[in-house]
């Protein structure tokens, strides 16, 4: 199912290495079509801006307003880029 | 009230359906449910959509001059889904769905205090070429929070009519069916949006961008938004310590209204049930009809309804749990722990429901999106102990330790978490074997916190009744004629009991009529099978007459105790748990004069009717829900399987033990 492996990206930082209270953006998501049509309904789709707000299992983020819980081994398959603080607008958009 | 009078005028306008319908559709939670009984009222059904297990809500709405069928589609994030319930949804609305015509109009609802996330559906309903008029919902919400929305601006740039409305309160209503009516007379397709249109392919990026463009130009913000309390509940609620206890704290609630709210209703029901069977048998000339109707057809359809108050009082709870946000929480909660043995997060409220009976929780499984994770929580849920379990619970408990509370409470725990362990250990089996995926991993919206709805409440617990009702009750007709004939016919010689005889029997306490009784199912179909069966029962530590009630019960399980009744010659009353029945089975002997329900033998039988699957109406609600016969016998099989192999293990092992 999430056999699409993510390519070998020495700087690969992923939803999984952010911790709470810290703005991203979604960089790649790396599973399946449907899993990711789910997931873009959700918020969760790449140039998405995202808080995380809990690190734990599963993990919890905002994204326009509302919150999603995502399974590790899902935050795991999407790559994001940590955001400055003041840069993210959008995150905090409804 | 002048909502009230409003939709009684809706509704007496609506007759005949003539026109096509017209579906609504939102991300879930944005209060399409609300919108909808806000529309219908009570008028509206449950379908089941041709050729599939979804099933749908829909009501008559008078739009314009025509009367249409208004749907309550299942709430959808993207149309891009390409499975579940969610793709048959999806082909709907396209009008590529076999057996219902595309709909005239699409009314969209959209939760204003969510816009973007909103709109993203929004961008995908408008490709779809039919007329849309836009329900933006929760403005008192949005209000309150310190935003207005700019209409106008956002009909400009979705190219279709926007009405403001307030679900819950109904205001809004008239002049979105007003408006929709005006779509539909006009045929008014929506206009795709320029950022939109021209694309090629239109990416989810795209889509997204244009929502926040959208919103940026129709929001106008007077106040920063909050959300600390929302931080502060989910900080709780989704520690692992915290949450867990919370969550046990929160089904112990439910378990003790199901059982206390419920247990009035129920003697009643069985009261009124048990009168009408009198009535009946004494109104009817004795014969073959009278028997059939009081012993067969009302009692077993008695035996089923008697459940109703229980399964209303779950759905009650469960919509309200659901309508406050705390539902997402705990599938969070008990996703971590239900994923190690290969069930999703989402499968916990099938299995809340399945204490109270596996037809309701197989039908609630349909929460679950991945067909494989369903299959594998349905074949599991009858192993979890329903309501109809509990008369043989009692009936061992009062067996093995009549004069213990505490004993007999921590017999009953023991046979609960038995049901729930076996059907643990079968999915974690299932995973490995049957169907070899993990559970696709939880994405859930956590919806923000709200006061729940009495209202809705009351209305999924009407819905589930009819539902249940419907779905029961066909089943259990046809059954419980089955039965009443096994245990009928053939008839033996009507015995006639001399004074003699009569005097013998009065001494031992049986009445003349209970022997009779007890003779003839000694001699009917059901009887014969009994003898026939008690070589293969013997290892379990069980006689012919044991039999006797395994084959009775085999299509309801509650049967059990009554037939024991019978054959034991305590009469029907028996079944009311008196202790007559008891000291009778205490009493009863073998051929060589050894107790017949030994420690062992009752350990043996109350794990047997733990893990069997005898009832009837659940195989065919799963041969429904999973779409094939294969999956009922499969599920029948494994579980008469288990319960046979553990039920010999238990009797051998404590034999082995030395107790017996
Ligand atoms: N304050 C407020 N709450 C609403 C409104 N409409 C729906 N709700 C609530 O929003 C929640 C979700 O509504 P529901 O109809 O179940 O949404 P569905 O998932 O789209 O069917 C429930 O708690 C409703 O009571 C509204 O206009 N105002
Ligand atoms: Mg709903």
């Amino acid at each position: 199912m999430m056999n699409q492996a993510a390519p070998d990206q020495v700087l690969a930082h992923t939803l999984c290495d952010s911790h709470a209270g810290e703005l991203c953006r979604v960089d790649s998501v790396f599973l399946d079509a449907d899993i990711s049509a789910r997931l873009a309904g959700l918020g969760v789709s790449v140039g998405r801006h995202m808080r995380v707000v809990r690190s734990s299992e599963p993990l919890v983020v905002q994204v326009y307003g509302t919150r999603i819980g995502i399974a590790r081994v899902l935050a795991d398959k999407i790559h994001v880029s940590p955001e400055p603080a003041l840069a993210a607008p959008a995150a905090e958009l409804r | 009230m002048a909502t009230a009078s409003r939709q009684s005028q809706r509704a007496s306008q609506a007759s005949a359906v003539s026109g096509s319908a017209v579906m609504l559709v939102s991300n879930p939670n944005a209060g399409k449910t609300t919108l909808f009984n806000q529309i219908t009222g009570l008028r509206h059904k449950t379908s089941n959509y041709p050729g599939t297990t979804l099933d749908l809500r829909s009501g008559p709405v008078r739009i314009g001059d025509t009367t249409r069928e208004l749907y309550d589609m299942p709430g959808l994030y993207t149309l891009q889904a390409s499975s579940g319930e969610e793709r048959v949804a999806i082909d709907a609305l396209a009008g590529r769905a076999k057996g219902l015509e595309a709909p005239a109009a699409i009314i969209l609802v959209l939760d204003a205090t969510n816009l973007v996330r909103n709109l993203y559906l929004a961008s995908q309903v408008l490709e779809l070429g039919v007329p849309v008029v836009v329900a933006l919902n929760m403005m008192d919400l949005a209000e309150q929070a310190g935003t207005r929305i700019d209409v106008e601006t956002l009909e400009a740039h979705l190219g279709c009519p926007v009405v403001p409305v307030v679900a819950r309160k109904g205001s809004g209503v008239d002049r979105l069916l007003h408006v929709c009516g005006e779509a539909i007379a006009k045929g008014q397709r929506p206009q795709l949006p320029r950022l939109l249109r021209n694309a090629q392919p239109i990416t989810d990026d795209l889509r997204y961008r244009w929502a926040e463009t959208v919103v940026a130009s129709v929001l106008i913000e007077t106040k920063p938004a909050r959300g600390k309390r929302t931080a502060a509940l989910d900080a709780f609620l989704l520690h692992p310590v915290g949450g867990m206890l919370t969550f046990f704290a929160v089904l112990f609630g439910v378990f003790y209204l199901i059982f206390s709210l419920a247990s009035l209703p129920m003697k009643l029901i069985d009261g009124a049930f048990g009168s009408l069977s009198a009535w009946v048998g004494s109104q009817l000339p004795a014969g073959p009809v009278q028997s059939l109707i009081a012993d067969g057809v009302i009692p077993g359809v008695g035996g089923v309804l008697v459940f109703l108050p229980q399964i209303c009082t779950l759905f009650f709870c469960i919509s309200i749990l659901e309508d406050t946000g705390y539902l997402a929480r705990a599938a969070c909660v008990v996703d971590r722990v239900l994923r190690r043995v290969g069930l999703p997060g989402k499968a916990f409220v099938p299995m809340l429901s399945a204490h109270a009976c596996a037809i309701p929780a197989i039908m609630a499984s349909r929460v679950i999106e991945d067909r494989k994770d369903r299959l594998i929580t349905i074949l599991i849920l009858p192993l979890m102990t329903c309501s109809a379990r509990l008369p043989v619970y009692a009936m061992v408990t009062a067996l093995l330790f009549p004069a213990s509370p505490l004993k007999g409470a921590a017999l009953f725990t023991a046979a609960y978490a038995l049901g729930l362990i076996a059907a643990l250990s079968m999915a974690f089996l299932f995973r490995r074997t049957l169907v070899k995926s993990t559970p696709v991993p939880l994405m859930i919206e956590l919806p923000s916190y709200k006061l729940p709805s009495v209202k809705t409440a009351l209305l999924a617990a009407y819905d589930r009744a009819k539902l249940f009702i419907r779905k029961a009750g066909t089943v259990i007709l046809a059954i419980s004629i089955v039965l009443w004939w096994m245990m009928s016919y053939p008839k033996g010689p009507t015995p006639s009991v001399s004074t003699e005889f009569a005097a013998s029997l009065a001494q031992q306490g049986i009445s003349a009529e209970n022997w009779s009784a007890q003779q003839q199912l000694g001699h009917s179909f059901a009887g014969r099978l009994g003898h026939t069966i008690e070589p293969i029962i013997a290892p379990l530590g069980y006689d012919w007459r044991i039999g006797v009630g395994i084959v009775a019960s085999f299509a309801a399980r509650e049967v059990v105790v009554s037939a024991l009744s019978i054959i034991y010659g305590v009469g029907e009353e028996g079944a009311e748990g008196s202790s007559l029945l008891i000291d009778r089975l205490q009493a009863a002997q073998r051929a060589d004069g050894t107790p017949v329900f030994t420690f062992a033998t009752c350990v043996s039988f109350l794990v047997f009717y733990i893990l069997a699957m005898q009832c009837m109406p659940t195989l065919a609600v799963t041969r429904r829900e999973t779409g094939a016969w294969k999956w009922a016998a499969f599920q029948f099989a494994y579980m008469s399987v288990l319960a046979y192999t553990a039920a010999l293990l238990a009797y051998q092992g404590l034999r082995v033990f030395g107790i017996s």
